[in-house]
């Protein structure tokens, strides 16, 4: 392992992320490792953190001064084991290829996790788009695709967005690739509904989780029929989680923001809800406007400086963590766990701070972590390239009913890893292992390629 | 043409353009080519170069000639060989050769160049020997001992050489004067062109400053001189258009041969084309008195000695100069206009059949024309009776043309109020009683003044900048009220509240009322009543909304409500002069002497929409940006808008802030997220209907509505764009999802909101001297295109005043306690060893309201003892929304020497520059440090070490033993904060 970890830094001494990423991986699948000696022999550690193809580019372009800049573009093509190389792309100052390489790293093992069909890579750009005018950002956008063309494809390579890539410059991303290729096939995913975009897509996360939370509760015979739920965060995620949640029966007593939250012991129902979606959507308000309609509901302002967040404080049976990163500290966990809640499944990325984990993992609640539980956006980055290969839109049923299936799927999954590994009932396990395990067994099965 | 939409002068060449570009070839160089004899003769009339450049002045006319002597013809040749002239002016005989002689020899080096004779009298030249060759010569005139008949002749050499041009251009009028004798012409035309130019000047429009007289004293008649028939027919069939008269000779050559009869023939030819040209006969036989008026034409005998007095009358009466005199067709006086008031009063009354009389004749026209009003007398006689669908049509285009040009005539004039002559409709600016009034609306007249100079046009076609109805009551009324209730007692005590309370119930000078009565029976639109200190908006002290400002809808159906409404507001403007936020700073500012207080009473810009009235966009504009990020820069200007009125922004709620140079680019805006977080969520309207009686002193009387619930509104649907959550995306214009305001259609899709306020900033910076900041409010039409934007203030901005260099040394950034690279300010400080910060670790952004009580009373501590302060906190100081900083006001951190903004991960507000309150901390040379975590540098730990004064529930006041440098420098923003010790030496 440390031969690995000495050959990844000698190779490429400055890419601190990339290093911290595979050390990580490793890891957590020594166990697997372990035991598949075939993985050592045929090397497909020393594989895997090596990316299938490297591409570097410049691209000028002109501002709206007539001024010349050059950017440097990226894309990272890191393994095709599972399908085509599928993952993001991100314009920020911060892009360089050490990032750049340890995003595409996490996809492969993120995509894999989905049960579908889809590699794992990573692109962008050093561009800034802050301060930059439409303009501008289409003129970058062509000159970066007016070399990316050439190596990506509905079967090579399907970028997506991320960081300062949203709808405007796909896009610019796509009219380019489509001038430039002459053809129109779904090469990027993230359009428009117009012109090849999938429905669901911001409902995708929220409701993923709940359905990965209800599959869980399945293998205790349970189900969200008259649980009591805690949610944070009042966002995309919150709002399509509670709204799930209503429709299997759970009762959600908690939203928030970052001004504080909302604690409604009769439960937000689905008219309470629209008023919140309205009020956080259009009216863009702040939570504690929710008392105006509903003054039965407790308001408790945010207080940074304090040790726990009394959002998770209140008996309950489940918690959905849909707000932001380490929202849940040790204090909170173990709150958690005092209060009876035995479910918690996690619609942000990393809301659980390792502490938070330990507890969870000790206590054996029903813990979800997110690189499981909120693939759902992932999942239909898939679904659309699906539906583009098929040149058909699905009513939003059937993708609806369709993440339904690739959510169960991945559950099964993690269970089943984790339950192989000897550790069942351990998601994070499961998770970590379930992915690499698809990609290692595509690599090997496929040859040395 | 449209003439169904009336007569609007900003179609016209309102401005002074079409002015510069008459008059275009000037007689600069005239070569005088006499004999030293004759020099010495004319000389004895008075030296002839100071007396022409005299009447020049004396006529007001611009840039005199400059005269140049030759003393022979072969001298005036080689001059003309080396030097350009524009004129030579030649005695008969001049040494070496003959006048004639002179002139063939100069027509062979500059063919154009116009020579004229003068001579000492007719002798040899009158009439002309058929062997002399007068190819050379111009024309000949008498030196009649007069010195007005050389600036005649050069400009009458102007005129000739202008007529084409001009009259194409400009319409200008044309008044043919045939004369074939040089005695009678040296003696007409000085007199006809003193006429004219006295005349011209009598009717110019009373309010144009003497710039503007003279470009418009261009517009004036043109002189042509034919000297026999088939001249005047010549000049008669080119200008027939633009023929304003004729004046002539009976007896003259016609066919080469003198006719006694010319004359008559001449006349009668014009009147049988010309029904209604005024003609002048102009004869020393009077025998012809009787031919004359058969043709019909005026008769002068020539020899009379009144003659001047009938060339007056003339011109009074026939050429448009004096009153308008209104008749049937067949002359009957129905009445007289003096002024364009009673002209377009009278227009009104007037039967059809006189209107149609003076229309079809362009008496209209030529009377306007007179007063050198090119555009709208060009607009007038460009409307043909039969353009107009019947006589009220055209009655009610000539009536609008006339309201036009008062209106014209009254902008950027300051009149004063009299009850008598006040006309709502056309005054723009008017002040009530004696006294200032104040510097707020001094510095709005100033821009009223140089709007009209310069035509108030931006560079983009179409679009104006306009300065809204103004009244200002002077200081004289506050004076006058104050004493007389004895509310001067409340400069030094009292609490806000008292102080309005009294102030309300005292009565204002019963003058005011009276005049304020008179105004307000006439205004019917939304007022704003706002301060006008004459300490406000004055250069380094600046007052800048420390007073209150009140808006009323003025619609309420009891008009003695909407006095009292109107009275109301401006007793709690007189209020404010006294109240705590403006008695602070004045101690701040070591101010003394009293604080006069005028109030501007101005039309609120907007529309209704639903209950309620505001503007499409407001805001706030500088002509230096203190926080230029990306490819900005500093003196590309700022600006800040809102929907609604302007208070979003001037007291720093979220507002949409861009460089008028670059409007695409948004760094608030960068993202989707971006967007959603920064964009506009409230703004200010005015309640229309239903409105209590009493103006509420909250919020200047204006309503603080949800942006949501005026998305139908039309203002916000010509700004919003959409975010579309299954796309994650937002497209500009209203299509599905929900209402995101971007002002995408006024800055991505619209040149003209940033253009105008780039041209704005730099006629006030040009205008001031110095920097500015402005306040400025725009409606959209019903296409949602912006076409004027209206001035509601203009304020020099304290800037620039790097008068020395001040260095910050890397041994000083690495010793910091305190470290920036984004500082407001300049200079270097040694005085504070107080500083007051919030800490940290007990900062919640929901209790800021009360961490500005604490810094009130710790503020009033230090000010009392008389130590200036740092104050250290997260967030945007002074903002009105608590979540984005803390709500201080003014008098809360008078004492202020320093202040840190935190930019945190909790509070990452945009810096809080573009607001009054900023405007105070500038002036006072405040330094305003923004400090963002991670990228520069504020130790707490060092704070934290520091012996605590007083810890409050959020803050913590601690002392030094000795004052920290602080030094700023205003040229690359950074700014460093260090401990001094006592071998401090000055680094630089």
């Amino acid at each position: 392992m440390s031969d690995l970890m000495e050959l990844v830094k000698g190779r490429d001494p400055a890419q601190n992320e990339f290093h911290q990423a595979v050390q990580e991986v490793v890891e957590t699948v020594k166990p697997v490792l372990d035991r598949h000696p075939a993985y050592r022999k045929e090397a497909v550690l020393e594989r895997i953190v090596e990316p299938e193809r490297v591409i570097m580019f410049r691209v000028p372009w002109l501002d709206d001064q007539g001024q010349v800049q050059v950017n440097r573009g990226f894309r990272v093509e890191m393994n095709s084991a599972l399908g085509p190389y599928k993952g993001g792309l991100r314009f920020h100052p911060s892009v360089n290829l050490g990032i750049m390489k340890f995003l595409a790293f996490e996809q492969v093992f993120k995509n894999a996790l989905t049960t579908l069909a889809m590699g794992g890579g990573k692109g962008g750009s050093d561009f800034n788009p802050k301060g930059r005018s439409d303009q501008e950002v289409m003129r970058f956008c062509q000159s970066f695709m007016a070399e990316l063309f050439r190596h990506i494809g509905p079967n090579t390579d399907i970028p997506a967005g991320d960081i300062g890539v949203g709808a405007r410059e796909i896009g610019y991303l796509f009219g380019m690739y489509k001038k430039l290729a002459n053809e129109f096939t779904g090469v990027l995913t993230g359009k428009s509904l117009d012109w090849g975009g999938s429905l669901i897509r911001p409902e995708a996360t929220g409701y993923g989780s709940v359905y990965f939370a209800a599959e869980m509760l399945a293998t205790r015979e349970d189900s969200l029929e008259g649980k009591t739920c805690l949610v944070s965060g009042s966002g995309n995620v919150a709002q399509f989680t509670v709204e799930k949640i209503i429709e299997l029966g759970g009762k959600v007593l908690t939203m928030s923001d970052s001004s504080g939250y909302i604690f409604d012991e009769q439960g937000i129902d689905c008219e309470k809800l629209s008023f919140l979606m309205e009020l956080k959507n259009m009216r863009r308000g702040r939570i504690e406007e929710y008392l105006a309609a509903y003054p039965e509901a407790v308001y408790t302002e945010a207080e940074p400086g304090r040790e726990h967040n009394p959002l998770w404080d209140h008996q309950a049976d489940c918690a959905f963590p849909s707000a932001t990163e380490n929202e849940i500290n040790g204090q909170d966990a173990r709150n958690l766990v005092g209060n009876g809640v035995f479910l918690v499944c996690e619609g942000a990325n990393m809301p659980s701070t390792p502490d938070a984990v330990d507890v969870f993992v000790d206590n054996k609640l029903l813990y979800a972590p997110g690189k499981a539980a909120n693939a759902g956006g992932v999942a239909v980055s898939g679904l659309e390239m699906a539906q583009n290969s098929m040149r058909l839109n699905w009513p939003r049923e059937e993708v609806d009913g369709r993440l339904k299936i690739i959510m169960n799927s991945i559950h099964r999954t993690c269970l089943d890893a984790s339950a192989e590994y000897g550790d069942p009932g351990n998601y994070v396990a499961g998770a970590n292992i379930a992915g690499f395990v698809k990609v290692v067994n595509a690599m090997l099965d496929q040859g040395l390629v | 043409m449209d003439l169904d939409t009336g007569c609007n002068l900003h179609d016209f060449e309102a401005n002074f353009k079409i002015y510069h570009e008459l008059m275009r070839h000037k007689i600069h160089d005239v070569l005088l080519v006499f004999t030293p004899y004759d020099a010495f003769i004319i000389e004895e009339d008075g030296s002839l170069s100071s007396r022409v450049v005299n009447e020049y002045h004396g006529l007001n006319l611009s840039h005199p000639p400059r005269m140049s002597r030759a003393a022979s013809g072969r001298e005036a040749i080689d001059l003309v060989r080396e030097k350009h002239f524009d004129l030579i002016i030649t005695m008969p005989l001049v040494d070496d050769m003959d006048g004639f002689a002179l002139g063939r020899e100069i027509r062979k080096i500059r063919p154009d160049l116009p020579v004229i004779l003068l001579a000492h009298n007719l002798r040899g030249i009158f009439p002309l020997s058929d062997d002399i060759d007068r190819s050379g010569i111009d024309s000949i005139y008498v030196w009649s001992h007069d010195p007005d008949l050389l600036l005649a002749l050069i400009k009458n050499v102007e005129d000739r050489l202008n007529a084409p041009d001009d009259t194409r251009r400009a319409m200008v009028r044309v008044l043919l004067l045939v004369e074939d004798s040089p005695h009678y012409l040296s003696y007409f035309l000085p007199l006809l062109y003193k006429e004219i130019m006295a005349q011209t000047q009598a009717v110019l429009d009373e309010s144009l400053n003497e710039d503007h007289r003279l470009l418009k004293m261009r517009a004036r008649p043109r002189i042509l001189v034919a000297a026999n028939y088939e001249e005047a027919l010549v000049i008669y069939n080119t200008y027939r258009p633009y023929l304003h008269g004729v004046i002539s000779d009976s007896r003259f050559p016609k066919d080469g041969k003198m006719d006694e009869r010319a004359g008559l023939k001449l006349m009668r030819r014009i009147r049988k084309e010309n029904a209604d040209l005024p003609l002048l006969m102009l004869s020393a036989e009077t025998a012809n008195r009787k031919s004359a008026l058969g043709i019909p034409a005026i008769f002068l005998d020539k020899n009379e000695d009144n003659l001047l007095a009938g060339l007056h009358d003339f011109f009074l009466d026939h050429l448009g100069f004096g009153d308008f005199a209104f008749r049937y067709p067949d002359g009957r006086y129905i009445g007289r206009a003096r002024n364009l008031y009673a002209f377009e009063k009278l227009l009104a009354k007037i039967p059809d059949e006189s209107l149609t009389f003076h229309a079809s004749r362009n008496h209209f026209s030529n009377w306007i024309m007179a007063r050198s009003e090119v555009a709208v007398a060009s607009k007038m006689r460009q409307a043909k009776v039969a353009d107009f669908a019947d006589v009220s049509a055209l009655r009610g285009y000539l009536i609008s043309c006339a309201r036009s040009l008062r209106n014209l005539r009254q902008q950027g004039v300051v009149v004063s109020f009299s009850k008598q002559d006040f006309d709502a409709d056309i005054m723009d600016f008017v002040s009530i009683g004696t006294g200032s009034m104040g510097g707020k609306a001094l510095g709005i007249a100033f821009m009223a003044k140089i709007f009209r100079e310069s035509g108030a046009s931006c560079r983009i076609d179409g679009l104006k900048f306009r300065i809204p109805k103004t009244h200002v009551i002077t200081t004289s009324a506050f004076d006058e009220f104050v004493e007389a209730s004895n509310l001067r007692r409340f400069r030094e005590e009292g609490s806000d509240q008292e102080i309005a309370a009294a102030f309300r119930k005292a009565p204002l000078p019963g003058w005011l009322v009276k005049a304020l009565t008179t105004i307000l029976k006439h205004v019917h639109f939304p007022l704003s009543v706002r301060s006008s200190s004459i300490m406000e908006d004055a250069r380094s002290r600046p007052y800048a909304g420390l007073y209150s400002t009140f808006m009323i809808a003025n619609d309420h159906p009891d008009f003695k409500t909407r006095l009292k409404q109107l009275l109301d507001a401006v007793r709690l403007v007189y209020a404010s002069a006294f109240f705590a936020g403006p008695r602070a700073f004045a101690r701040s500012a070591r101010q003394i002497g009293k604080d006069g207080m005028g109030v501007m009473i101005q039309e609120l810009v907007g529309s209704r929409h639903g209950d309620y009235f505001y503007p499409a966009v407001s805001g706030v504009a500088m002509s230096h940006n203190f926080y230029p990020v990306g490819k900005m820069r500093g003196d590309e200007g700022v600006t800040q808008i809102a929907l609604g009125f302007g208070k979003t922004v001037v007291e720093g709620e979220q507002s949409l802030r861009f460089s008028p140079r670059y409007p695409e680019s948004l760094p608030q805006f960068s993202t989707v997220e971006d967007m959603l977080a920064n964009s506009q969520r409230f703004f200010y309207a005015l309640r229309m209907r239903n409105q209590n009686s009493a103006i509420s002193p909250a919020n200047s009387n204006l309503q603080r509505r949800e942006i949501f619930d005026a998305a139908s509104e039309a203002p916000f649907r010509y700004l919003a764009s959409s975010y579309l959550p299954e796309e994650h995306r937002i497209r500009d214009g209203l299509s599905g999802g929900s209402p995101v305001l971007t002002f995408a259609g006024l800055l991505k899709y619209d040149a003209g909101l940033p253009v105008m306020i780039r041209d704005l900033l730099q006629m006030g910076r040009k205008a001031m001297g110095c920097d500015v900041e402005i306040e400025f409010a725009a409606d959209l039409d019903g296409n949602g295109h912006l076409k004027e934007l209206c001035l509601l203030q203009i304020r020099p901005m304290v800037t620039g005043n790097e008068q020395y260099e001040v260095k910050i040394l890397p041994r000083e950034k690495e010793r910091a306690f305190c470290y920036s690279e984004s500082a407001l300010g300049h200079g270097r400080s040694e005085d504070i060893t107080d500083i007051i910060y919030v800490r940290p670790e007990l900062f919640e952004a929901g209790k800021t309201g009360e961490i500005a009580l604490e810094i009130g009373r710790l503020n009033g501590k230090l000010v009392k003892e008389g130590r200036p302060y740092l104050l250290i906190g997260p967030g945007r100081w002074g903002s009105y929304d608590k979540w984005l900083g803390i709500p201080v006001k003014w008098q809360d951190i008078s004492g202020v020497q320093a202040m840190v903004e935190l930019r945190t991960e909790q509070l990452k507000v945009e810096p809080s520059e573009g607001t009054h309150f900023f405007q105070n901390i500038t002036s006072l040379g405040i330094h305003y440090v923004t400090v963002t975590e991670g990228v520069d540098l504020l130790d707490w730990q060092w704070l934290a070490g520091q012996r605590a004064i007083e810890e409050t529930t959020f803050l913590r006041h601690v002392r030094l033993d000795r004052p920290f440098v602080l030094k700023v420098n205003g040229q690359d923003s950074r700014c460093v904060m260090y401990e001094s010790t006592t071998a401090e030496t000055d680094d630089e």
